[in-house]
């Protein structure tokens, strides 16, 4: 109880120090209220452009749709794309060697240093829902709420646990400097392509629809838009995954997720953890030897 | 009260007394602040040789300073850092307060605390200093109650009272060393690993965190590096001489001299030194430049002080003065890298 009461405590020593850091470029907050609403707008104008079209059992609203699909990819884009960057910064400021030596566990800096991406990335998500609303005629129902707070658990924990192996590939692959493929291959391509942030994974071809059931974000898209968009089906299935498992689909969802979820995160932690004990065998821990 | 524990260095065996080499021989793996036995040879990684310390075995007693003391490159900051658990031997293995340091190693953090010379890279350049201090302060699990009294008790004691509000940027290049040794001094560890803590602080500086450390050395062992060996001198209980990886020697101070410092140590400022073998003549232990034709230089003689004046005057060097002088650590310590 002392050790995760000190756990916490060294976590939000993090936050703190995010929080002050995040809030010492004033500009942030400008460009950043301005990225949502651009971000939001842009997806207006293209459903002017293509009209609100049936998009079969997620209802016709697609102004709606997009907002959770870029809700979804807020949260992705924190918690799998910013653990790499933020090992990488720990590992070049030179404070690597001082956290591991500090009575913490190997994932608490990680963690701790994470909620400059929290601070930076969720609140995007209100902002996205709340544009989309008060602008460009974005409406939702709030339907199975247990489901979705099921869902923003799952897919928070399963990105992460994405994210960390990502992270993990620092010390275990080398990755030490530029991009990092892991994250690069499934955000920025598979994902990106099939995940459906911004269209239906039912207007794809079978077999990326069939990567497509590989992912989390699919099933937390899925879920979420037949929870929150109105009109949208409960019961009418889409994933290929629905239409084998005789379930409602957003059981469906929710047990797929569950199991990514307890695949994905405990792996993310466990290959983060053998990366830490490779480098110190190899003396690559830290960036001064 | 010193115990030295080792295979095959035998001469750093001849510096433990009669009584501890009793326990020594029975390699009875407690008692000491800390224990090494044959550690370290780390694997080569790849292409680049990663670490530089060869088999090493010693121990260091509570309340000791330790001072390890070589040439850059000798492989000192590697040595802390594997006293300190951040990287894994390939062999041996080491005790601290009678935990084992890889295995147990989450316990070996609370024991412990590290100063590196590059610390001060890893400041947190947007607080303050006391919100440097009290964010490892977090960190290093000292309790909230002590932590803001622990904290001035380091600044106070290292006269950086004046600088609490002050952000990394502002500070010198001395006072961000100064907070980089504060951060590794609030935790109050019984171990203290200072890999050449005092670059860039100038002399009273340099005081301020001896008599600081001076003043707490009851209760905490301090294993600390330095290419100065003159540092090492003023403070250090013992002395390990390292050089490529190996111990060439763990000694007293005092017993070092004695050992290394046969014969007599002059000194002697010239002019209109040309190039020509000097070395003929003397062991040159120090040369220092004064100006652009005057030089300051510290020898020892290889013939008599009568040969070499003559052999100066006929070379037409302007002899200013020349000296005897108390030999030093540095003397001894050249002579042992040296003659390795």
């Amino acid at each position: 109880m002392t050790d995760l009461f000190n756990e916490l405590r060294a976590i939000w020593a993090f936050s703190k120090r995010e929080m002050v850091i995040w809030t010492s470029y004033r500009v942030n907050i400008w460009t950043w209220i301005i990225d949502v609403f651009i971000n939001t707008s842009i997806f207006f104008l293209i459903s002017l452009l293509v009209g609100h079209h049936l998009m079969g059992a997620y209802g016709t609203n697609y102004v709606s749709f997009v907002v959770i699909g870029l809700s979804i990819y807020y949260i992705s884009y924190t918690n799998l794309g910013d653990p790499f960057p933020r090992v990488a910064r720990i590992y070049w400021n030179g404070t690597m060697d001082l956290y591991m030596l500090s009575p913490l566990s190997y994932f608490t800096p990680v963690i701790g240093i994470m909620f400059r991406s929290v601070i930076d990335d969720y609140p995007r998500v209100g902002l996205a829902f709340l544009f989309g609303w008060l602008f460009f005629g974005a409406n939702f129902t709030f339907r199975v709420p247990i489901y979705v707070i099921l869902g923003v658990v799952l897919i928070g924990f399963s990105t992460f646990g994405i994210g960390m192996i990502s992270a993990s590939s620092f010390y275990l692959l080398n990755f030490k400097r530029g991009s990092e493929p892991i994250s690069f291959i499934l955000q920025d391509v598979v994902i990106a392509l099939v995940g459906g942030y911004y269209y239906p994974v039912n207007v794809l071809p079978k077999y990326l629809q069939i990567l497509a059931s590989f992912i989390p974000h699919t099933y937390a898209l899925d879920l979420f838009r037949r929870a929150l968009l109105p009109g949208a089906s409960l019961i009418q299935p889409v994933l290929p995954l629905q239409y084998v498992l005789s379930f409602s689909p957003i059981v469906v969802d929710t047990l797929i997720l569950t199991l990514q979820t307890v695949v994905l995160f405990p792996l993310g932690f466990y290959l983060y953890y053998l990366g830490i004990q490779k480098a110190r065998k190899e003396g690559t821990l830290t960036r001064w030897q | 009260m010193y115990s030295i524990v080792t295979n095959s260095l035998t001469k750093i065996y001849e510096t433990v007394p009669t009584n501890i080499k009793a326990h020594v021989r029975g390699m009875k793996e407690q008692g000491p602040g800390l224990w090494v036995k044959n550690v370290f040879k780390l694997r080569t990684q790849k292409m680049r040789k990663v670490v530089a310390t060869n088999a090493l075995s010693f121990s260091v007693e509570m309340g000791e300073i330790f001072g390890i003391v070589g040439p850059n490159g000798a492989g000192k900051t590697t040595l802390i850092k594997l006293l300190s658990g951040l990287l894994y031997p390939t062999s041996g293995s080491a005790k601290i307060l009678n935990f084992d340091l890889i295995n147990d190693h989450e316990k070996v953090k609370d024991k412990i605390a590290y100063v590196s010379t590059s610390g001060w890279m890893g400041l947190e350049w947007q607080l303050t200093v006391y919100e440097n201090l009290l964010f490892y302060a977090d960190l290093l699990r000292i309790p909230r109650k002590t932590s803001k009294t622990a904290i001035y008790k380091v600044i106070n004691a290292l006269g950086m009272e004046g600088y609490l509000k002050k952000t990394i940027p502002e500070l010198s290049a001395g006072m961000r060393q100064m907070l980089t040794i504060a951060r590794g001094l609030i935790a109050d560890r019984p171990i203290l690993y200072l890999d050449e803590p005092t670059t860039s602080l100038d002399p009273f500086a340099r005081k301020r965190l001896w008599d600081f450390i001076l003043e707490n050395k009851k209760s905490r062992t301090i294993i600390f590096s330095s290419h100065d060996p003159r540092e090492i001198e003023g403070y250090a209980d013992r002395i390990m001489i390292i050089k490529n990886g190996k111990s060439l020697i763990v000694s007293k101070p005092e017993d070092l001299l004695k050992k290394f410092s046969i014969g007599q140590i002059y000194q002697a400022e010239l002019s209109n030194v040309n190039d020509f073998d000097l070395d003929k003549m003397v062991k040159i232990i120090d040369i220092f430049s004064l100006s652009d034709k005057r030089i300051k230089i510290r020898f020892s003689l290889k013939g008599s002080l009568n040969d070499l004046v003559t052999f100066l005057l006929s070379k037409n060097v302007v002899i200013h003065n020349i000296t005897r002088t108390r030999p030093s650590i540095s003397d001894a310590y050249l002579r042992i890298v040296n003659h390795d």
